[in-house]
């Protein structure tokens, strides 16, 4: 069974609509990557997901229904969702930022036990620990959003462009942690970003937005082939 | 404040036949507001006097605070400056005029004055600083007894209707504050309209950007300070016209934020929410005092929220919400 | 000549503002907004706790109580008057919370009447010397409770879960619920809080001043003061200032002849308008960064 599905949703932000009618389904211990230009309402789709922007239709997240739920009712389900711009707790620590992840969590040894995982996959994370999350590089901090976001034991975790703003060898350091979380824990990922390549390098499978619809979906490897998202997306 | 309007596609446009019809009520409803007064109490004159000396304060705090994002808690001072000045000018035997012009030039030195260093603040931490008017005002007025009469205050006949004009007092006193008044309104319209305008909207939104787009921030930011007080200014002189004595009450911190809360609920960037504000700031305590006394500033603290509730965009915004409305039934 | 006793009564003064300005700092930090209402608040507070003792209650008890039923006021006062407010441009909800000081200002009037009332007080009447200058255990209590009181608060938040909670959700509240968190709670226990330190900042002040409704009134503006100069998001910060603000307003009124009763207010206002000048950010505050 999928573990996220989502059927006819349609969302926006007061009177415009921003997404006419998407579906998408995500399969449990899968990858997809959501593509598609500035505006095309890639980011609109992960808040619809969890809640942030008005939206209708059908959204399940394990068999449960989760369309008109709370953004902090559907996180404590196990969505995790990296937003766009990071989110960090600027005022907070590197060190607070983890543990406000794993707020929830009961096990004082496994939270301990959490990060150090985190630092782990994020090596340059445990050399900052003690430092204000505001005096981290974007790359820094983008690391410190998805290890936060991985705190909380997500099944499911929505990254919104993790690639924004940073320079590629930091991208790439970001991804290489995202194929190592992939292979280690299994976890279900939902990507947004306009750096194609990088994307379809990660995950199964893929899906273009195109002015709120989805125009193209299939496997990674097929919807890298295509031509037209070649031509868009892959600069070539 | 923006007004949340019911998206809908351009706003509908009168037919043929309604367009004349609204230069009708306009007339109507000027005929009407300068006919009252010939009616009216006494009393009643000098509550509408009153709705449009504090029209004219709250319209200049809007210029600072609803259209350059500002929060001032200042303006009374400006108002009882410019009402001692007035004070002090008529009981010299100096013409009305000449009483204006102190009044104004007073406001509008000591406005230029604090707002120089004061607009290098941000946020809370310049309303907070201009706390320190009031604060100085009221101690001030009461120790230079000479010059203000102390904590007893200075009443002084400020005008007497002319002869010729066949007016009683208090009728001469609401057209000659309100002629001055719709200058004032005309005249900081008009400033509204043009650059300094658009440079306040701008500030409003975000002053980094504004800046970066070759705004000069804190120029326009001392201007709006300076029209905050001017108007303020013109506000003291109306008053002693209307009331024909000044204290130090009207100097306190309380009147300050009083226009502040007038403001919200009239609605900002409205010339319009200004006299709203100033109506209800007048009118809805005397309404709740007649309903129960001992009650009076419970009902009226739960009637501000009941108003901030239900109207965000303050009272403006609702009426214009209203003939919007009325304006879609004409056209069917 | 400054003498040591004016610098002890500054910091007895500066306690009392620092409770205040510790409420405003907290509210502002965990919903944006300074609570004009925060000092009438309290008041009701103290009026509450002046009934309580009027039942017979000891007064420790009383006080006690008080603190507790300001937690409910705060949480109340949050969740039914103001969370309407929260998402909306400042000056809005700036006039909100005057309407709040309004409303609970008619309250007291309504249920207790304006007329003039004494408070009790926690601690012996004794005086105690030391230093050259005398206090009473008053004095000298409420500068313990208060330093009690922000030990106890680092601790809360630095601390604990629910302390980190708070923090998460005054720092960025979509984040706060991305992370699952329950944030209008938070508020409602932030605002809960506030209520029970401005409670405190009462009940520390009433033995000294006559019970009116607007007895907390001039106590607001230093603490607003006190806060805006601390940075108004260092709770640390606004102790600081409180305190300085204390002792600068109590050795000026005492030294500088021109400075009558009714100037003192305006000394704390000149002290921030000239610490903001070189330092706009307040004592500890962070330079604003206005995102383009």
């Amino acid at each position: 069974m999928s573990l996220l599905e989502v059927a006819g949703l349609r969302a926006g932000y007061g009177a415009a609509e921003v997404l006419h009618g998407i579906d998408l389904s995500v399969a449990e211990g899968g990858a997809t990557a959501v593509l598609g230009a500035n505006g095309a309402g890639k980011t609109t789709l992960l808040r619809a997901i969890t809640g942030g922007v008005r939206r209708s239709g059908r959204i399940a997240f394990d068999g449960t229904d989760i369309t008109a739920r709370r953004t902090d009712q559907i996180a404590r389900l196990g969505v995790g969702h990296v937003p766009q711009g990071r989110g960090t707790l600027n005022r907070l620590s590197v060190r607070d930022n983890l543990l406000a992840g794993a707020l929830l969590r009961r096990n004082r040894r496994e939270v301990k036990a959490g990060v150090a995982e985190c630092l782990q996959l994020f090596p340059r994370l445990g050399e900052r620990i003690d430092a204000s999350a505001a005096a981290l590089s974007g790359g820094e901090q983008q690391m410190l959003a998805i290890a936060r976001a991985l705190m909380g034991r997500p099944r499911l975790l929505l990254l919104d462009e993790p690639s924004l703003g940073l320079a590629p060898r930091v991208t790439a350091e970001v991804f290489a942690a995202l194929h190592r979380l992939r292979t280690e824990s299994g976890l279900t990922l939902l990507l947004v970003e306009q750096n194609a390549r990088i994307a379809l390098d990660l995950v199964d499978d893929a899906a273009v937005v195109e002015a709120g619809r989805l125009t193209l979906t299939g496997p990674a490897a097929e919807i890298a082939g295509d031509d037209g998202v070649r031509r868009a997306y892959l600069g070539v | 404040m923006t007004t949340t309007e019911r998206a809908s596609a351009a706003p509908a446009t009168l037919s043929a036949r309604a367009r004349p019809l609204r230069w009708i009520a306009y007339a109507v409803v000027a005929v009407v507001l300068l006919a009252i007064p010939q009616f009216a109490s006494p009393y009643t004159n000098l509550q509408l006097t009153l709705i449009l000396v504090y029209g004219v304060a709250i319209l200049g705090l809007d210029v600072l605070v609803g259209r350059a994002g500002q929060v001032s808690l200042g303006q009374s001072a400006f108002v009882g400056l410019g009402a001692y000045a007035a004070a002090y000018a008529f009981g010299h035997g100096w013409g009305p005029v000449a009483a204006l012009a102190l009044a104004v030039a007073l406001a509008g030195v000591v406005a230029v004055l604090v707002a120089i260093p004061a607009v290098r603040l941000r946020g809370f931490a310049f309303g907070i600083i201009t706390l320190a008017l009031p604060a100085f005002a009221v101690p001030l007025a009461n120790r230079l007894v000479d010059l203000t009469g102390g904590s007893q205050g200075v009443a002084v006949v400020a005008t007497t209707a002319p002869e010729w004009t066949g007016q009683a007092d208090d009728q001469w006193r609401v057209y000659l504050v309100g002629v001055v008044a719709a200058v004032v309104f005309w005249l900081v319209h008009n400033l509204l309209d043009g650059r300094l305008g658009r440079a306040l909207a701008a500030i409003r939104v975000n002053e980094a950007m504004a800046a970066a787009n070759g705004v000069a921030v804190h120029r326009n930011k001392v201007l709006a300070f300076t029209v905050a007080g001017l108007c303020g200014g013109v506000a003291g002189w109306l008053y002693l016209i209307a009331v024909q004595f000044v204290s130090p009450a009207i100097l306190q911190l309380n009147l300050a934020v009083s226009l502040l809360v007038a403001l919200v609920v009239g609605g900002t960037r409205s010339l319009l929410g200004a006299l709203l504000g100033a109506a209800f700031f007048v009118l809805v305590p005397n309404v709740t005092d007649n309903i129960s006394p001992g009650r009076s500033y419970l009902i009226f603290g739960i009637c501000l929220l009941v108003v901030l509730f239900f109207f965000p965009g303050g009272l403006a915004g609702a009426l214009r919400r209203l003939l919007t409305w009325t304006r879609h039934r004409l056209v069917r | 000549m400054i003498a040591v006793q004016q610098i002890v009564d500054g910091i007895t003064a500066g306690s009392i503002y620092a409770a205040l300005a510790l409420a405003l700092v907290l509210v502002y930090r965990s919903t944006g907004l300074v609570n004009f209402a925060q000092g009438q608040m309290a008041a009701v507070s103290v009026y509450i706790g002046w009934s309580l003792v009027e039942t017979g209650l000891p007064v420790w008890l009383a006080v006690l109580l008080t603190l507790l039923i300001s937690l409910v006021i705060g949480a109340l006062t949050e969740r039914l008057l103001i969370r309407r407010f929260e998402g909306q441009e400042p000056l809005v909800a700036i006039v909100a919370t005057v309407a709040v000081l309004i409303c609970f200002n008619g309250l007291i009037n309504l249920v207790w009447g304006g007329s003039v009332r004494a408070f009790p007080s926690l601690f012996p009447d004794d005086v105690v010397s030391f230093l050259g200058a005398r206090a009473t255990w008053g004095d000298v209590g409420t500068v313990a409770v208060l330093a009690g009181t922000v030990v106890i608060l680092q601790l809360f938040f630095l601390r604990t879960r629910l302390g980190l909670a708070l923090r998460t959700a005054a720092d960025n509240p979509s984040s706060a619920r991305l992370l699952g968190l329950p944030v209008g709670s938070l508020l409602l226990v932030g605002w809960g809080l506030a209520a029970v330190l401005g409670g405190l900042a009462g009940c520390l002040v009433a033995p000294s001043v006559p019970l009116q409704p607007n007895m907390m009134d001039t106590i607001l503006v230093y603490a607003l003061a006190a806060a805006v100069l601390g940075g108004l998001d260092s709770p640390l910060g606004a102790v600081v200032a409180a305190w300085l603000i204390g002792i600068v307003e109590t050795v000026a009124g005492a030294n500088i002849d021109v400075i009558g009763s009714d100037l003192r207010i305006a000394v704390p206002l000149v002290l921030l308008a000239l610490i903001l000048l070189v330092r706009p950010q307040g004592l500890f505050g962070h330079r604003d960064v206005e995102r383009l």
